[in-house]
């Protein structure tokens, strides 16, 4: 990874990282095996006991249970494409017993429903300075 | 909890809908408060207590909101508060203001909300001190995840669920723009055909522009009281037999926002929040959800209204295309729902959305609703939804 790239935040993913493989950092509780994105410090199922959680690693694939194209450029933070062109957003079921929220990496016209969804890491916008900042997305399987 | 004393509605306004760029949230509540004490016959200096909700989009004086109402209309040393719990405050409001008339300790409270509405989508609001990992920034930072976007996956989930089509989330446009259309306080007058509808650019798909609401301006105001106070007015009486609040359950699987994950979980209660406070709402009140004849849901979408009439017990799941399909949510029909024109018509305040359905209910069970009255309405029940899991329902009879 050159060094002009950063996370978009720091604890959401391991950094550095290659982009084809990427690790969300999730909490996991020990005893209940509650799992939260991003992390939390304690348990937060209401029937445990608010243990300290452990830090675990959602990675590989999921299945896209439900997805939406977005039309129209969202207002900041968000930092649109120059031309705005519509993207996906999908929500991905990991059997680890989590969806997750993020962006989908294909374009609109290829997203397919039930599909085999693969956490990657992807580049967001690129800074006045040149820096180029990466969150978490979905590569879809394609036909 | 059990109510004390009777809450009747002793008076509503509400200030129209839309986008008034010279009057202040300030003028526009001012506004609606003194049309509900018209309506009520009750001078400002009777009131005990005013509750607000926080408007979010003016600072610090949108938070006090109560307390800049208070200081227009003249202070009085009344019980002030302000609340903020997304598009379900002023349903908070309202329940600060019926406990304290269920309870005893007030005999007239006002619950109000007001607004002036940034434009466009409804966005992140500065943070002068960041939270780390915070998904309400990180779901516009890394996601792009405005409020349709959500609604849209849970759309698209029903659709996979039970068959919704393009076609059923039109026509619950076009049903609420007739009602609309007969709303001298909603922002859109215009009657729309479903082909209309369908045309309408995609926004977050598959919700188009015209299924959307639209961020407004507006207010809305309530004045409660109980039972010996209202011997002593003359307007025909409407009871508010409960209002009740809840928050969500864990394990939910609802993507709600803003968060970035749920719960995989196919077990899970969904939309919680919704269903926990109408049972809490029906039980308080000890009516039957069945007997419903206009009730005022959360219309942040089209697809609101097919989940919303569901997850209030109004059908079961699965079945509120087919009330869509059989035209029963329109004025006329076996349910009618959101006979104001729902926010689809009235536009969207965050602050004030709970109150408004109060103001068309309550106009409803008078019988006062003009032509868009819903005929010999006798029960009526509405709920208001707020970001992260909050929920109001109000149940109101004659």
């Amino acid at each position: 990874m050159p060094n002009t790239t950063q996370p978009v935040e720091e604890g959401l993913f391991v950094w550095p990282s290659s982009c084809d493989d990427a690790r969300l950092i999730v909490s996991r509780c020990e005893k209940c095996g509650d799992l939260s994105f991003p992390r939390l410090v304690r348990c937060k199922n209401p029937s445990c006991t608010h243990e300290l959680t452990v830090e675990a690693y959602l990675r590989g694939t999921g299945r896209l249970v439900s997805y939406t194209v977005v039309h129209f450029p969202p207002p900041p933070p968000f930092v649109p494409a120059d031309p705005f062109t519509p993207f996906g957003i999908g929500l991905v079921e990991f059997p680890e017993g989590i969806a997750i929220l993020g962006r989908i990496q294909n374009s609109p016209g290829k997203i397919r429903l039930n599909g085999s969804a693969r956490l990657v890491l992807s580049s967001l916008y690129n800074k006045a300075d040149g820096t180029t900042v990466m969150g978490w997305a979905f590569a879809l399987e394609e036909e | 909890m059990t109510a004390m004393e009777s809450v009747i509605v002793a008076g509503v306004g509400m200030h129209a809908w839309g986008k008034f760029p010279n009057k202040s949230f300030v003028d526009l509540g001012v506004c609606a408060v003194l049309e509900a004490l018209a309506d009520a016959g009750i001078q400002w200096k009777q009131v005990q207590s005013l509750h607000a909700a926080c408007n979010v989009h003016s600072g610090v004086a949108g938070l006090l909101a109560g307390n800049e109402l208070a200081y227009a209309l003249g202070e009085t040393g009344s019980r002030i508060t302000s609340s903020f719990n997304g598009c379900a405050s002023s349903g908070i409001a309202l329940r600060q203001a019926f406990v304290d008339v269920a309870s005893g300790a007030c005999d007239i409270a006002v619950a109000a909300g007001a607004q002036k509405s940034a434009e466009g989508f409804l966005a992140e609001l500065p943070c002068l001190v960041p939270v780390p990992l915070d998904f309400e920034h990180l779901r516009w930072q890394a996601v792009g995840a405005a409020n349709p976007a959500y609604w849209a996956l849970e759309c698209r989930k029903r659709m996979v669920q039970y068959g919704t089509t393009e076609e059923d989330l039109a026509e619950i446009k076009v049903i609420l723009s007739k009602h609309g259309a007969n709303n001298p306080r909603a922002r859109y007058r215009k009657v729309f055909t479903r082909e209309e509808v369908l045309r309408s650019p995609m926004v977050a798909d598959p919700l188009r522009l015209l299924e959307v609401c639209a961020v407004s301006d507006g207010a809305a105001a309530v004045v409660l009281c109980n039972r010996k106070t209202a011997d002593r007015l003359s307007a025909k009486k409407v009871y508010l037999r409960a209002v009740a609040v809840a928050g969500s359950i864990f394990g939910d699987p609802t993507i709600r926002i803003p968060f970035l994950s749920a719960p995989a979980n196919h077990d899970g209660l969904a939309n919680s929040e919704s269903v926990t406070s109408a049972r809490a709402a029906y039980e308080m009140a000890g009516i039957d959800p069945a007997d419903t004849d206009a009730v005022e849901l959360p219309d942040n979408s089209a697809w609101h209204v097919l989940e919303y009439l569901e997850s209030l017990g109004m059908c079961r799941r699965g079945e509120a295309e087919k009330l869509v399909r059989d035209r029963a949510i329109a004025i006329g029909g076996d349910l009618p729902v959101c006979p104001s024109g729902g926010f689809a018509c009235l536009g969207e305040v965050v602050s004030a959305q709970g109150l408004a359905q109060m103001f068309e209910l309550t106009s409803q069970l008078r019988g006062a609703a003009g032509t868009r009255q819903v005929e010999g309405a006798k029960l009526a029940v509405a709920q208001t939804l707020g970001a992260m899991g909050n929920s109001a329902t109000f149940v109101l009879t004659r």
